[in-house]
């Protein structure tokens, strides 16, 4: 999984950046880069078993009470 | 502008339609019927009467600023620091409610019709056709939607006319046993799943043409897509019973298989997971259009083109670890996700209204300065 998303990458890089970089877009670049990076080692770290943290824990840990609060009233 | 397409009034409610249908249309009669046990065709008809108030609320806001999209107006009237702070919100809204919604394809496709393949290569073959979609810009969509509508259209009609033989009407008794406070808990899975998630479509109201008639529009296809999702509750309780129905996580699919007309015509449940599957789509398609578009607007970019490909790869990356197992994802969506869908759906657009109203200075004056 992590080679063929790291393909895709490369592709990006090859193919569209290389046309941005021509067109002088050095801001709608560096921003696609940067998250183009944070994703790859994202896969990067996937793949060398690191834990990912789980975006809907966080928000899990924000609603709870407001959600047994409202819920409880609701039963 | 970054995006120079222009929609119709007809296809903006086509594509509402759809997106109301994609994924609610499998999951939620399993989350009404386990809070409302057999009446939970009445809370989804209450939860599809409280989201046209909501839909004409949205009307409300997005017809202030006709020209400019959620993101864009948000920024303009609560300044920069707020107001790009709350842009962001909407933006990881959008994202991770298209990583949520693929990740309810990879469950549906590994549970149901592939158990041997692995989930990731599902979103990732899923992903490569929301990309093109998305490179191809709004106007591609619109019309793509219009083109596959009528099959759409006619598989539900065959699902709907093909199960009226198994309808046993003792199946709902008693009416109304569970109680009002039960019927409004299970309501609130309809509004948050299809009817706080339109807020997406104000990314894309200013492209859609004759502003006049954007709420119309918006408000037909959502209402025409609640009748179809409370059909399909009714049909659920009527033919599976609340209880079969509560335990099956894709209860509409397993309803499908119901489907015996003669000895001929049976075990067609796949007309449902076309269904699903073209609705998911679009819903997929503009909930990952409309956080690109809120990005690049965001940091004022030339074009969201050059975020495609990142952004499917974090698509991708959540949608894998965002659930660890269905349970979580049974808890998590009846549990949180109403309130944060409340929190990003209605509360912000709220605070962007009122923002717009003190600032009194309507459409006209927006395009200038901003008041912050």
């Amino acid at each position: 999984m992590v080679w063929i998303v790291l393909a895709a990458a490369a592709c990006v890089v090859r193919f569209e950046y290389v046309r941005l970089y021509r067109r002088k877009q050095f801001k709608d670049l560096s921003i696609s880069a940067c998250l183009l990076g944070f994703a790859a080692t994202l896969f990067i770290l996937r793949s060398a078993h690191v834990p990912i943290p789980d975006p809907l824990d966080w928000i899990g840990a924000v609603y709870k009470p407001a959600s047994k609060f409202i819920l409880s009233a609701l039963s | 502008m970054i995006e120079k397409g222009k929609i119709n009034a007809r296809q903006f409610s086509i594509l509402t339609l759809l997106f109301s249908l994609g994924s609610a249309i499998l999951i939620v009669p399993s989350a009404l019927t386990a809070a409302a046990m057999q009446d939970g065709w009445i809370s989804a008809i209450v939860g599809v009467a409280a989201g046209i108030p909501l839909l004409a609320f949205y009307n409300a806001l997005g017809s202030r600023h006709p020209d400019l999209t959620l993101i864009e107006y948000t920024e303009r009237l609560l300044g920069k620091w707020v107001g790009k702070i709350v842009g962001l919100l909407f933006f990881s809204f959008f994202l991770l409610l298209s990583a949520l919604v693929l990740r309810n394809v990879g469950d549906f496709i590994t549970t149901i019709v592939m158990p041997e393949t692995p989930i990731e290569s599902v979103h990732f073959i899923l992903l490569i056709a929301i990309a093109m979609g998305v490179g191809l810009g709004l106007e591609v969509i619109a019309r793509s939607a219009e083109i596959f509508l009528p099959w759409v259209l006619m598989l539900l009609f065959f699902l709907i006319v093909f199960l009226f033989p198994q309808i046993e009407m003792d199946r709902i008794q008693p009416v109304f046993e569970s109680g009002v406070k039960t019927i409004v808990r299970g309501s609130l899975s309809v509004i948050s799943i299809p009817y706080l998630e339109l807020v997406v479509f104000l990314m894309i109201y200013p492209y859609v043409g004759k502003p006049d008639r954007r709420g119309a529009a918006m408000i037909k296809g959502a209402l025409i897509g609640g009748t179809v999702l409370v059909l399909i509750t009714m049909l659920c309780v009527f033919v599976l019973g609340w209880d079969f129905t509560s335990r099956h996580t894709f209860p509409s699919y397993t309803l499908a298989k119901k489907i015996q007309v003669g000895e001929f015509l049976q075990r067609i449940e796949v007309l449902v997971a076309i269904i699903w599957f073209l609705t998911i789509f679009f819903k997929l398609v503009l909930c990952f259009y409309a956080s690109l578009l809120g990005l690049a607007q965001l940091l004022k970019m030339n074009s969201y083109r050059p975020l495609i490909v990142p952004c499917a790869m974090i698509v991708l990356m959540v949608s894998i670890v965002v659930y660890p197992n269905i349970v979580y994802f049974r808890i998590f969506a009846s549990e949180i996700w109403p309130f944060y869908a409340l929190t990003t759906g209605f509360l912000l657009p709220l605070l962007v209204w009122a923002a717009s109203l003190i600032s009194s200075t309507g459409d006209t004056a927006s395009k200038s300065r901003p008041p912050a």
